[in-house]
């Protein structure tokens, strides 16, 4: 088999070993599996899981024939038969039960995320036992240490410069005004290669010091490698995904220690005698090392397309990212593979001086270098201000800057925001009866209808109501002009996991998703149903964990995945059931959350425009979808008027969060908190009977006030007085509104990332206990918000920790 | 021993790099790039702690009475932050104190621009108007309030007190009113309204509205007042005498009584005790106009 062809064979295995694990993982941890295997997020991971069992014997086909010739040698050959034979029945047993098209949130997924590694480890085994013994080691020489070193500042700056490059595309800002970025990228890119070479010469040092210094330091800088891919799957993958504790530290070391076998053993596979004998790290980094160019000319060709690859990969994963964990890792291939291929075309000299205490003293200089960077810039914020902008198109720099922030002062206070977030299944949680006003007794006036339309991930300032310069929401706006327009409305939550259950809830939650039985706490459901509401409700795959089934409700958008809940289709529907509606059977209540501008549905949808309107410097793909859902819900309000019930009806605008798009770097809606995140559209038009009612829209509002509301509008003025617990919007009097003085809890839906609203909605300070930062932005009216450098950490930090604690107080939760 | 030292001469100098970055990772007194120490100066602002230090003098200082020195902490802290209405209204509630209504009416109006809650401006802005004689930018400034919160209730009978004092009294009554469908028992509103339905000719209401208040507190100066101004316009002078001299006992400071009893002694041909009552009134309120009037009619009586 030839080189390319084994190499191909050999990735599709791994590829497909490492995804069936990952994803297992993601169905035993809560927040993904409720997201990505109940909510369907990544279509192509559903497709996946569906087609596992088909796809298990192709990968298999190929795996048996990466090893055809081991069925040959004696050494191999039973080994070949057993992983051949084992795995074929593990076939039959995945035809007979596809365990990945039905995988549980529970400790039986973290079993197949382990046991789907197993094969990488079985061909690493085949490899070694066949090719190791017939390797021919190089005798331990010096003078490499000195071609490690060359690799090593080569490769930093080669990244400090391709990086530089795609922030500076990216951002399209100034490079003069970046130049003390570029500065820091280099000088931490130097000390990162600095502490490798530093690493690897220990390796070897160790390694000589053995009779059989070459394969030592085959064996001895893979294990290395392995501890740091251990440390980056830990911090870099595991951590913002909430997934912690020893379950975590065994899955990062056996994920870590499959993937460097495989390597291994594939390097071990492709050496052959005419290369001549090897040195263990040259034969370490074989597999993964670009083809090297006989002609020296062309030599510098692998170097163009790793940049050119660098900045795909930067922008691509960009928009679907996590945390920056994608952009992230693929920085860390692009490390590995500029890294491997600049150790290749590195010349092999001898005979030279030892030049490897000056060497090193180099690589160490780096550090009091660094930390007197640190300590200058820490006392000028506007250069902190350029390097944090800086890192949010740069990942490789943001890569090495988060990891050597990942020893904070007050770690208590993160551990105890962990602590209270993303509660595993495994610790018991129970209910709280929720009932905001008290026992309810169904009021006798009238019951104005009540819709609330919920679009997943709108942004404020993309409507004209809230900027000016928008001119494609016209429907929306006229509403509005009807309608009370909270101008400082929030999220509770920065992503739906949580935000759409705070809604019906009616304030925030236990961190946990979900606590189960929900009903309990829904006190929406429970009001609607006590008021004798006709429901109309799009049941996504949250609502359906969190809302009682009952025979009043009516399905929208039934058959539908709720990834492709589109609000002209849901509306369409909701003005089809209002037609065969007998008002005598109660007021209508309906509900849907529509998926239209979610970056997961935009990117799916190739990130494209739906018409060729000109939306000037806003986001079109985001901007055109909004202009098509306006015309529908233009055409909706006409058809209550037209209908006689919109002067009847209760009508609420909103989004259960916004959305990053782009703004220093940042996409969607992850772990972040930023002020385009969680600020939102809040627009409620009340019916004729509540004109005496007053409200303050300039004050802070929360989505999750809308149910108080509707309790106080009902005639069941809330009587729970909790700063977690929603307010209601309108009152009879001034004197019932909340006042906004008040410093409001706000978090993240799937990470310990907590913020508090202060000076009337106008300043956020967020604590990241998962990059182990802290910001401080001013929300300003026009918009998104600006990054502030000043943190008043002490008296939010205290602010936060007392609120987390009153929600676990409240739903009687006890932190391990 | 060589064995040794050929083991500590080949992994001591890449351990000594090791260790300098591990300490650079851990230690948690070498700052994290990026990242802003706190107290850290951005040009143009304060730090916190000196915003908190500046904001505590500056209320310090007003508690203890010193409103001019208090001004200086304000004012840096204004400087700082413009835009933040916090300072805009520290700022007029000095002026006020120190009876600069101008400055004050001004710091008003920015904090009506900057707070999400400008109807805590109310009914102070319009007072401040009103203190410099502007009187139509004070019912203009009141009838803003309104817009803010309709119900408002300091507002509502600040703005019907301005509306009487312009002789509009169907808009007084109507602002009191209102004001009363929120808070029925407000004494000041229901002799507001009381004096707006007298000055209207309505004595049977004013009469019935001042007994209300009379009934749940006797001595009540300003319903003192109103019953014996409701007595004299009814042609009953000795009675509103009692009244009045019961409320004079009462608020001696108070100069309407001095010159509704002036006016009673005039009426009376008691000239004496009226240019008395008329002088006392004046020596209380310089600007008392009936006062003035009718010690002038008396002057030229006497000349």
């Amino acid at each position: 088999m030839s080189r390319f062809l084994l190499l191909a064979g050999r990735a599709l295995v791994a590829a497909f070993a490492l995804l069936s694990s990952l994803y297992a993982l993601l169905a035993y941890i809560p927040f993904t599996y409720q997201q990505v295997h109940k909510g369907g997020l990544l279509a192509a991971a559903t497709w996946f899981g569906r087609a596992h069992a088909q796809l298990y014997w192709l990968v298999l086909a190929v795996a048996v024939a990466t090893i055809l010739p081991d069925f040959r040698r004696p050494r191999t050959r039973w080994a070949a038969i057993v992983f051949t034979a084992v795995h074929a029945a593990a076939g039959v047993a995945l035809a007979r039960n596809p365990v990945m098209a039905s995988l549980r949130n529970d400790a039986s997924s973290l079993t197949i995320a382990f046991a789907a590694l197993a094969p990488l480890f079985c061909l690493a085994a085949i490899d070694a036992l066949g090719h190791a013994r017939r390797i021919e080691w190089l005798d331990y020489r010096k003078e490499d240490d000195r071609r490690i070193f060359r690799a090593s500042w080569h490769t930093a700056m080669f990244l400090s410069i391709v990086y530089g490059c795609v922030s500076w595309v990216r951002a399209g800002t100034n490079p003069i005004g970046q130049l003390p970025a570029l500065g820091a990228t280099t000088l931490c890119h130097l000390l990162i290669f600095g502490v490798l070479f530093a690493a690897l010469n220990l390796v070897r040092s160790l390694a000589s010091l053995t009779p059989w210094p070459s394969p030592a330091e085959f064996v001895l800088s893979n294990l290395f490698t392995a501890a740091t891919g251990f440390v980056i799957l830990r911090m870099l993958v595991f951590h913002p995904l909430s997934f912690d504790g020893p379950s975590a530290d065994a899955y990062a070391a056996l994920l870590s220690a499959a993937i460097l076998a495989s390597i291994a053993g594939l390097s071990l596979r492709l050496w052959t005698p005419r290369e001549g004998a090897t040195g263990g790290l040259a034969l370490a980094l074989k597999a993964i090392s670009l083809p090297v160019l006989r002609n020296r000319w062309l030599q510098p060709v692998p170097l163009v397309l790793l940049a050119f690859a660098a900045w795909t990969l930067a922008v691509h994963t960009a928009v679907m990212d996590w945390n920056y964990m994608f952009q992230k890792l693929t920085a860390c291939a692009i490390w590995v593979l500029a890294f491997a291929y600049l150790y290749a075309v590195a010349p092999r000299r001898g005979d030279g001086p030892d030049g490897r205490i000056a060497i090193l003293f180099w690589a160490a200089m780096t550090m009091p270098v660094y930390r007197v960077m640190a300590a200058q810039v820490s006392h000028k914020p506007e250069v902190a201000a350029v390097l944090e902008s800086y890192a949010g198109f740069d990942p490789s720099f943001r890569m090495i800057r988060d990891a050597l922030s990942s020893a904070p002062r007050n770690g208590d206070f993160y551990r105890f925001l962990a602590r209270n977030t993303n509660i595993p299944r495994s610790v018991p949680t129970a209910p709280v009866s929720l009932e905001p006003a008290g026992k309810l007794i169904p009021g006798s006036g009238p019951k104005p209808n009540i819709f609330i339309i919920v679009i997943d991930s709108l942004r404020r300032d993309y409507l004209g109501v809230y900027n000016s310069a928008v001119r494609f929401t016209p429907a929306i706006d006229a509403f509005a002009r009807e309608s009370t327009v909270f101008r400082k409305a929030f999220t509770r939550y920065g992503g739906t996991g949580l935000a759409e259950p705070s809604i019906w809830a009616g304030g925030m939650l236990l961190h946990q998703q979900y606590v189960t039985p929900f009903y309990p706490m829904n006190a929406l459901a429970k009001l609607t149903e006590a008021e004798g509401y006709r429901s109309f409700i799009s049941m996504d795959t949250i609502l359906r964990v969190i809302v009682q089934p009952s025979p009043h409700q009516v399905e929208l958008d039934a058959g539908r995945d709720t990834m492709n809940y589109r609000l002209c289709d849901s509306l369409a529907e909701l003005r089809g059931r209002l037609d065969t509606y007998d008002p005598a059977a109660g007021p209508v209540f309906a509900y849907t959350q529509p998926q239209d501008i979610h970056i997961s549905v935009i990117n799916r949808e190739k990130a494209r425009p739906v018409d060729d309107a000109s939306y000037g410097g806003l986001y079109a793909p985001y901007a055109s979808r909004i202009h098509r859902m306006d015309a529908c819900f233009g055409g909706f309000i006409q058809d209550l008027k037209a209908r006689g019930m919109y002067d009847n009806s209760l009508i609420v605008l909103t989004a259960d969060h916004g959305d990053s798009l782009g703004e220093e770097g940042r996409w969607g809606h992850a772990t972040s908190l930023a002020p385009e995140i969680v600020r939102v559209p809040l627009v409620v038009h009340l019916p004729g009977m509540y004109a005496d009612m007053v409200s303050n829209p300039q004050a802070v509002a929360f989505q999750s006030d809308i149910t108080p509301s509707l309790y106080y509008l009902l005639g069941h003025p809330p009587t729970l007085r909790r700063d977690f617990y929603g307010h209601p919007l309108f009152t009879r009097t001034a004197a019932e509104q909340r006042s906004d003085r008040g410093d409001f809890l706000i978090a993240a839906s799937y990470a310990a990332v907590y913020g508090i609203l202060g000076d009337r909605g106008r300043s956020l300070f967020v604590a990241d206990a998962v990059n182990y930062r802290d910001s401080h932005y001013d929300i300003g009216d026009s918009g998104a918000g600006g990054w502030g450098g000043i943190t008043g950490k002490s008296e939010s930090e205290d602010l936060i920790r007392k609120q987390v604690g009153e929600i676990a107080d409240f739903y009687r939760f006890q932190p391990h | 021993m060589a064995g040794v030292l050929t083991i500590a001469r080949r992994t001591l100098p890449p351990s000594i790099v090791l260790f300098l970055f591990v300490d650079l990772v851990v230690n948690p007194y070498i700052p994290r790039l990026g990242t802003v120490a706190e107290g850290t100066r951005i040009e143009g602002q304060l730090t916190v702690d000196e915003s908190r230090a500046l904001l505590a003098r500056s209320r310090q200082l007003m508690d203890a009475g010193q409103y001019q020195q208090a001004l200086a902490p304000a004012f840096e802290l204004y400087r700082a932050y413009p835009a933040n209405h916090v300072y805009s209204q520290a700022l007029a509630r000095i002026y006020h104190r120190l009876g600069a209504y101008k400055e004050e009416a001004e710091y008003w109006e920015k904090f009506i621009e900057e707070a999400p809650l400008p109807i805590e401006a109310c009914p102070d802005i319009g007072q401040a108007y009103w203190k410099q004689g502007r009187r139509d930018e004070a019912i203009a400034a009141l009838e803003r309030c309104l817009t803010y919160d309709p119900y408002e209730h300091d507002t509502l009978f600040e703005l019907g007190h301005a509306r009487e004092k312009t002789l509009d009294y169907p808009a007084a009554a109507a602002l009191y009113r209102k004001a009363l469908e929120k808070n029925p028992a407000d004494s000041a509103c229901l002799l507001g309204l009381a004096r707006a339905e007298l000055r209207m000719g309505r004595l049977a209401d004013a009469r019935r509205l001042d007994a209300r208040v009379l009934r749940a507190s006797p001595k009540n100066p300003d319903a003192l007042l109103v019953a014996g101004l409701v007595a004299k316009v009814s042609g009953n002078p000795s009675q509103a005498r009692r009244y009045l001299l019961e409320g004079s006992a009462l608020s001696p400071g108070y100069a309407d009584f001095q010159t509704l009893l002036g006016q009673i002694a005039q009426s009376q041909g008691r000239y004496r005790e009226a240019a008395a009552r008329y002088g006392r009134a004046l020596q209380l309120n310089p600007a008392d106009r009936d006062a003035a009037s009718g010690l002038l009619a008396l002057n030229r009586r006497t000349r």
